[in-house]
């Protein structure tokens, strides 16, 4: 095909002019769609997950198992595999997937595999891995890499972007219990925020939606998704409010922390306060 | 084309998530017996981490931070654009999405045996945030600093540092 190759041909000098002209040229390749977000295994058994090409050229992606831990401002923290733990490394050693590299087209999508092999003798507990999909950088054409320039020093900071998602295996009976507590408006740079107390107890972790209702019952916020994982004990949840939000609050209020509608909705933990 | 096959075994589940910036297709698209769903998070690149053009001088460093300022220490001389690294998620609005930088520097190198690190990575928003009530789309910044050897060699430094989100 004559006029793609010559296309192409085109693209790529338009792309190494492009980085001549700029030192470090935009990189869209690699744009990604996982889902779902969370997998949750109890017993044995497997899942899937799809990821999706959503960027506008070919890319390939790489799979692969990290660790995280999360810290009591509820942010999620990289953990080198050589500082793992026990329960970390047992997470780890039991999560099989398949394929770990896909080349994907634009719009593509492709499933991946994942099932859980507990060793014999497995502790009963809640063990977790975080798997990521990565788009692998295209390497960089010899020619622009020679391109040096005669003085002075000029930077390809590439990032290698992706999505992570927790794979939460659960095995044995584990339960779990929470509490909020001390709701109070911060006011800072980036705005108003709602700020909460959130512990945890148990063998697993709790995970659901933080509810705001005013006096006449009427939903404030609605902060999807929040978690407190088992390496934590107690979180601090920042709610972002808009001044129309804040408003609204003012007055006696209850937050409710709720397991989230596709996995019953049940009342996990609640607290009534003054907002003033 | 073993795609294609693989493709038609997962039948409806793929058909829902090739429309891929539709949040509700998505759920369809993720209900198995197995996983809890919290829709479909997407990440799209939108611009570079810009350290612009540098002379090394006697070395020294290049701050551009994810809030857009930027500075520099030591001799060298600093000038172009500098611009952090820019990009868009998309996902369920009103949920929490945390960013996870790298824990160590990034090493670059310019394929003759120099290198360089950037280190001190930070985003903003800072931690995790929220994405937008209505459109599921927030962006985000990411920034660093760039260490400048005394005489530097001049030329092309290139590198990789890994970006990622999840759900909170």
């Amino acid at each position: 095909m004559p006029d793609l190759y010559t296309f192409r041909r085109f693209m790529t000098g338009a792309a190494a002019l492009a980085a001549l002209a700029f030192a470090v040229p935009a990189q869209a390749q690699g744009d990604l769609l996982v889902a779902p977000t969370r997998v949750v295994v109890s017993g044995g058994g497997g899942a899937e997950v799809i990821l999706s090409n959503i960027g506008s050229e070919a890319a390939t992606y790489r799979i692969a198992l990290e660790l995280r831990r999360m810290d009591e401002d509820g942010d999620i923290n990289d953990v080198p595999e050589a500082e793992a733990n026990a329960t970390e490394q047992a997470g780890l050693g039991m999560v099989r997937y398949a394929p770990r590299r896909i080349t994907l087209l634009p719009g593509q999508p492709q499933s991946v595999r994942i099932s859980i092999r507990p060793p014999e003798g497995l502790a009963d507990g809640e063990y977790r891995v975080h798997m990521s999909f990565r788009a692998v950088p295209p390497a960089i054409p010899a020619e622009q890499a020679g391109d040096a320039p005669a003085t002075g020093v000029s930077i390809k900071l590439i990032p290698v972007y992706g999505i992570t998602i927790p794979v939460i295996f659960r095995k044995g009976r584990l339960e779990a219990t929470a509490t909020l507590a001390n709701p109070h408006l911060v006011t800072g740079d980036r705005g108003t925020f709602l700020e909460l107390d959130m512990t945890r107890s148990g063998s697993r972790s709790v995970y659901g939606e933080l509810i705001g209702k005013n006096a006449k019952g009427d939903t404030v916020f609605d902060l999807k998704g929040v978690a407190v994982y088992p390496e934590i004990n107690r979180r601090v949840a920042r709610v972002p409010l808009s001044p129309e939000q804040v408003v609204q609050l003012k007055g006696p209020v209850r937050i409710e922390y709720r397991e989230l509608p596709e996995n019953g909705g049940q009342l996990i933990a609640d607290v009534a306060t003054n907002i003033n | 084309m073993r795609n294609s096959l693989r493709i038609a075994t997962v039948g409806a589940a793929l058909a829902a998530a090739s429309f891929a910036t539709s949040a509700n297709a998505a759920a369809t698209a993720t209900a198995t017996a197995t996983a809890e769903v919290l829709q479909t998070l997407t990440l799209t690149a939108d611009s570079a981490l810009d350290f612009g053009q540098i002379a090394a001088n006697t070395g020294g460093t290049v701050t551009v931070n994810a809030n857009s300022t930027v500075s520099s220490t030591g001799t060298l001389i600093s000038t172009g654009t500098r611009a952090p690294a820019g990009f868009t998620v998309t996902g369920t609005p009103d949920a929490m999405v945390g960013v996870t930088l790298p824990s160590s520097a990034a090493t670059l190198s310019d394929g003759a045996g120099h290198s360089m690190t950037v280190d001190t990575w930070n985003s903003n928003p800072n931690g995790a945030f929220q994405l937008n009530a209505t459109t599921g789309a927030s962006t985000f910044e990411v920034g660093g600093t760039l260490h400048v050897a005394s005489g530097q060699t001049p030329g092309t430094y290139s590198g990789t540092f890994d970006v990622s989100v999840e759900y909170q």
